[in-house]
């Protein structure tokens, strides 16, 4: 029963966002655009640190790869959709090959390195050597797709279409592989690396491979905001891209496919709506909103939904322990058994 | 009664013609002009929050005496945190949901960068950027982009020429910051020294403006043996670097950027006694500097800061730069009539001849046209003497 | 060889900048088992104190002082206010809150106290070593950092307190089994983890000077240092401090310019941590099912 009610609101969520542009004046669109390329870095996120445990606060190392792949070769002359496959391959192959060692690195030390790969890559963006490719810190600019002529939308509803595309594409694809035999392998890596290694599962190889395709996911997204902003500099992706990432993952909820979604919009419209607040201190009211909503959903938004919609359907004995046993996210027994 | 009728005919006519401009030019009515602005309101760039907000108490001063060609101006001033996808979103926000009339004074290279092709293809114009970089004086390929800084490649040049001329014998080298603009200068350096660049350069050392010391690279420069040190940075390592070398006993002629030339923030932390005989070029009086504190200018500037921004330092040389870029943003306005378009403003702009705002130094005539877009035709050569900057006229050029 | 010289005395004396907020780092990750990101920006703060006390005239020794206690408390109010609530959240949200912290605080600092480089009084001011090599001030940093380095390796391993704190951190569950209180024991951790990084600030920022921005730099290197070294144990995060300045130093100087010298110090700590996961100096701990 679940499985067809969410198979009902994805389809609900999907008509949506197909009638937003037709909906929206061309701002709105532009940033439903950058809400969905946030998620789709954020996706990648999820898969890592939600679903296999391992935490990253350098995804924006490879967003600014898929970003420069698509700089560099749409500068070349290629077609932008024909770039969006090689930034995937590209940042996968980059994930893969700092995953290998990185996963021998646990809890802290993994989020500590992955932060130095943070710092480094304006560094390495900037350097004279790469100059020819990347632009050095001028940047470079991409011209912005325009919608095929048999086609009456204007440049930001077709990107945003693109976008989409590929991102329900990704999301889809992201669910079924968190849900499959694959998917389980990740997921007990992360709750039981040494139980899970016994029962036969590649540890080492299976979480450099997540790794790969986190980073691929993040990479792609990259590759689309470079499309949108038509614009890529070392600047674009400084530290606290790496760490708005990871606090939108966090925020979204980093269990879920779902949290993602909120964790783009959290990304895009919060600082936003803190400088509304306050001008003059909105990195103030932003860190307090940070600290807030950890307080009052640890487990992100979307675990704190799940938990309140969860509540619901149990008998009321139940319901405080249910509260808790999301606090301390691993679900408990009987509630997976229910759900299959 | 004649009279009278002439006087109501104007007044439709003029009613009627600007009912007109605010139909066809989006953010101008009766009323109002809407400008938009973009810079760092949060994250680390937050410290030059005195760039959108002199200008934001300007014009509130000049609204409340009646505002320009009777319209009130308002300034919608948006943080982009310094991220250049930021800058884009907001600048879009501006242009399509605010529906400003043009972009005024955004702040940074990478953030007015990254909104400058969208500005231009929609043919609006970026009015005094905050921005030294030589892509912003391309009147050919962006010619709605104009920018507010002294060049910093044409101030290297002047360095350059400055060495090759008084210098016989020396031997450079430079400190420059790993961006656009200790890239500039870099290169400005090097096309003043001309021929000379090659024997005379003897080490190019960069630094992050993130690193916590900047030891390494002092000892490095002092050790190539030069004699003339460009410090081609902001202000940080700028006052970093000067006190170090007063701590190795190093003595080369030091030239410092315009950027990082304030009595009370770059000088006076590196220690007055290190900073002895350093050379800078100026184009604001530096409200710090006593050699201005009966000045006229500084008397105005000065009650200004008290009575609109009393919590800000007014002696942030960031304040100066906005309350020079409001005063040209004002004189724009006033120029291009009570009837104004895009197209007007940058005709009035790139029609600027020989204007001095306050606080410009007295001899400085701003000069804009269609062009060149480098506002600043001379710069002014000024030695520290210990308490202040000394102008002397060094006669290169 | 003098430039050479030079270049390592420089190293040392930067790099026991870094060890000085890595001690900090350490202590907090031996006593409760987290990483504070928001480490720096409480430094900051208690830097600023000590700046503010100092402008009223007071003596310099008797504000030191006065910033470590008022630290000190102000790290054990943050863990007993604010921490303790997430004691249940999982890592990632409690790493999230740490970046709350760190935000927040530093866009206060620069709200309250404004963006202008302050030069902060150093009680060595006036002393002179009589060489260009190394300063005064560089001396106190090196010998202070010494002093704590001592007196921590003291604490852990010799009172009762120190052991109970390293007890409360690595295994909860059993130290409330043999009646130490653990919530005392994870406060008594950030107060002192705070009272360090007070110290470290007002060491540090007659060097770099005080502005909303000093820690957040000093940081990211206190934290390459403590990997480098091992998480922990502090004469080891002390130890990857001199290194990490050392190395840099040289490798910026002689191999591959300061273009990428950060990139390369993080390659070098990223490279030991895959020999030695628990850095050069940690001891490595064995899961057992």
């Amino acid at each position: 029963m679940t499985t067809t009610k969410t198979k009902l609101s994805a389809i609900c969520a999907i008509l949506a966002c197909l009638s937003l542009p037709l909906l929206l004046p061309e701002f709105l669109v532009f940033q439903a655009s950058q809400i969905l390329v946030y998620a789709v870095a954020i996706l990648g996120l999820n898969l890592l640190m939600g679903f296999n445990g391992q935490i990253s606060m350098g995804h924006g190392a490879f967003y600014a790869v898929g970003a420069y792949v698509v700089a560099i070769l749409v500068g070349h002359g290629w077609p932008y959709w024909a770039v969006l496959p090689l930034a995937a391959v590209v940042s996968f192959g980059v994930g893969f090959f700092f995953g290998k060692p990185a996963s021998r690195l646990g809890g802290h030390y993994l989020a500590l390195a992955t932060f130095a790969l943070s710092l480094a890559v304006p560094q390495l963006l900037r350097h004279p050597a790469l100059e020819f490719w990347t632009g050095g810190s001028q940047g470079m600019y991409i011209t912005k797709p325009e919608a095929p002529s048999f086609l009456p939308l204007n440049a930001d509803q077709w990107l945003y279409y693109f976008v989409l595309l590929v991102a329900v594409a990704l999301f889809f694809a992201a669910h079924n592989l968190t849900t499959g035999r694959v998917g389980r392998a990740i997921s007990a890596i992360r709750d039981h690396p040494i139980a899970a290694e016994s029962m036969g599962i590649p540890v080492a190889r299976l979480k450099a491979i997540t790794f790969g395709v986190s980073a691929m996911y993040t990479g792609v997204a990259g590759a689309l905001s470079a499309l949108v902003i038509q614009y890529v500099a070392p600047d674009s992706f400084s530290m606290f891209l790496s760490i708005f990432l990871f606090v939108g993952a966090v925020i979204g909820g980093a269990r879920s496919i779902a949290g993602a979604l909120i964790g783009g919009m959290f990304i895009v419209v919060v600082p936003n709506l803190t400088f509304e607040i306050s001008k003059s201190a909105t990195g103030v009211v932003y860190a307090i909103v940070l600290i807030a909503m950890m307080r009052f959903a640890p487990a992100g938004i979307w675990g704190f939904l799940r938990a309140k919609v969860e509540a619901k359907t149990r008998s009321p004995e139940e319901k405080p322990s249910a509260q808790k046993a999301n606090v301390s996210v691993p679900i408990p027994q009987h509630d997976a058994s229910e759900r299959s | 009664m004649n009279m009278k009728f002439l006087h109501l005919a104007t007044l439709a006519l003029a009613c009627v013609a600007s009912s007109a401009v605010s139909a066809a030019e989006p953010g101008v009515t009766d009323k109002e002009i809407k400008i938009g602005q973009t810079g760092p309101y949060s994250g680390p760039a937050s410290i030059a929050v005195a760039l959108m907000q002199t200008p934001i108490a300007y014009f509130k001063m000049i609204n409340e005496t009646g505002g320009i060609h009777g319209r009130k101006i308002n300034l919608i001033s948006l943080d982009d945190a310094y991220s250049p996808p930021k800058t884009v979103e907001m600048t879009r926000r501006l242009m399509e949901q605010d529906n400003v009339f043009f972009m005024f004074g955004q702040v940074g290279s990478p953030a007015a960068a990254a909104a400058q092709p969208y500005l231009n293809a929609k043919k609006v114009p970026q009015l005094f950027s905050l921005v030294g970089t030589s892509r912003f004086n391309d009147p050919a390929k962006f010619p709605w982009t104009i920018g507010t800084i002294v060049s910093y490649k044409a101030e290297g040049i002047l360095f350059g020429k400055y060495i090759k001329q008084k210098m016989p014998n020396a031997k450079v080298g430079i400190l420059y910051q790993n961006d656009d603009l200790g890239r500039d200068y870099v290169e400005g350096v090097t096309e003043g020294l001309g021929d000379l660049a090659k024997s005379t350069i003897v080490a190019k050392v960069s630094l992050e403006p993130t690193e916590p010391t900047f030891d390494s690279q002092v000892l490095a420069l002092k050790a190539s043996g030069a004699n003339a040190l460009v410090i081609a940075t902001g202000p940080k390592p700028a006052v970093y670097a000067i006190r170090k070398a007063g701590e190795l006993g190093w003595k080369p002629q030091t030239f410092l950027t315009a950027g990082a030339n304030s009595v009370s923030m770059v000088m006076e932390p590196a220690g007055v006694a290190n900073g002895k005989g350093v050379i800078t070029t100026a184009t604001f009086k530096d409200p710090s500097d006593p050699r201005w504190q009966s000045d006229p200018d500084y008397i105005e500037y000065s009650a200004f800061m008290a009575k609109y921004l009393p919590q800000l330092n007014k002696n942030d040389s960031y304040a100066v730069m906005g309350y020079v870029g409001a005063q040209l943003m004002t004189k724009v306005l006033n120029d291009v009539g009570p009837n104004p378009t895009r197209e007007g403003i940058r005709k009035a702009a790139t029609s600027i001849r020989d204007y001095r705002p306050k606080m410009a130094m007295p001899d400085i005539k701003l000069m804009l046209t269609p062009n060149d877009y480098d506002m600043y035709k001379k710069l002014n050569f000024m030695r520290f003497n210990g308490t202040g900057w000394e102008p002397f006229d060094a006669g290169v050029l | 060889m003098e430039v050479f010289l030079q270049q390592i005395i420089s190293g040392i004396a930067t790099g026991s900048i870094y060890a000085s907020v890595a001690l900090a780092l350490v202590m907090i990750s031996n006593s409760t088992g987290h990483i504070n990101f928001a480490q720096g920006e409480m430094a900051l703060f208690s830097t600023y104190l000590a700046w503010t006390l100092l402008s009223f005239g007071l003596n310099y020794w008797l504000v030191f002082g006065l910033t470590i206690v008022v630290s000190f408390a102000f790290g054990m109010a943050i863990e007993r206010w604010l921490i303790r609530s997430f004691s249940n959240a999982p890592p990632m949200s409690l790493i999230v809150v740490f970046i709350g912290l760190l935000l927040g605080l530093n866009a206060l600092a620069g709200l309250v106290w404004g963006y202008a480089l302050i030069k902060f009084p150093s009680p060595m001011a006036n002393v002179s070593t009589g060489t260009f090599l190394i300063s005064a001030h560089d001396l106190f940093v090196i010998a202070v950092t010494f002093g704590q380095l001592l007196l921590l390796f003291m604490f852990f391993s010799f009172t009762k307190l120190g052991l109970a704190m390293k007890a409360a951190a690595q295994n909860p569950q059993s130290a409330r089994l043999v009646g130490i209180r653990v919530g005392q024991m994870l406060s008594l951790g950030w107060g002192m983890a705070s009272a360090l990084g007070a110290v470290a600030g007002m060491l540090v920022a007659p060097i770099v000077y005080l502005d909303p921005n000093m820690m957040l730099n000093v940081l990211l290197y206190a934290f390459a240092s403590a990997l480098l070294g091992g998480l922990g144990s502090p004469a080891g995060a002390a130890a990857g401090g001199l290194i990490f300045g050392v190395v840099e130093n040289l490798v910026g100087t002689y191999v591959i310019g300061h273009e990428l010298k950060l990139t390369f110090a993080l390659v070098v700590v990223v490279i030991v941590l895959l020999v030695k996961p628990a850095g050069l100096f940690g001891k490595t701990i064995v899961n057992r099912v």
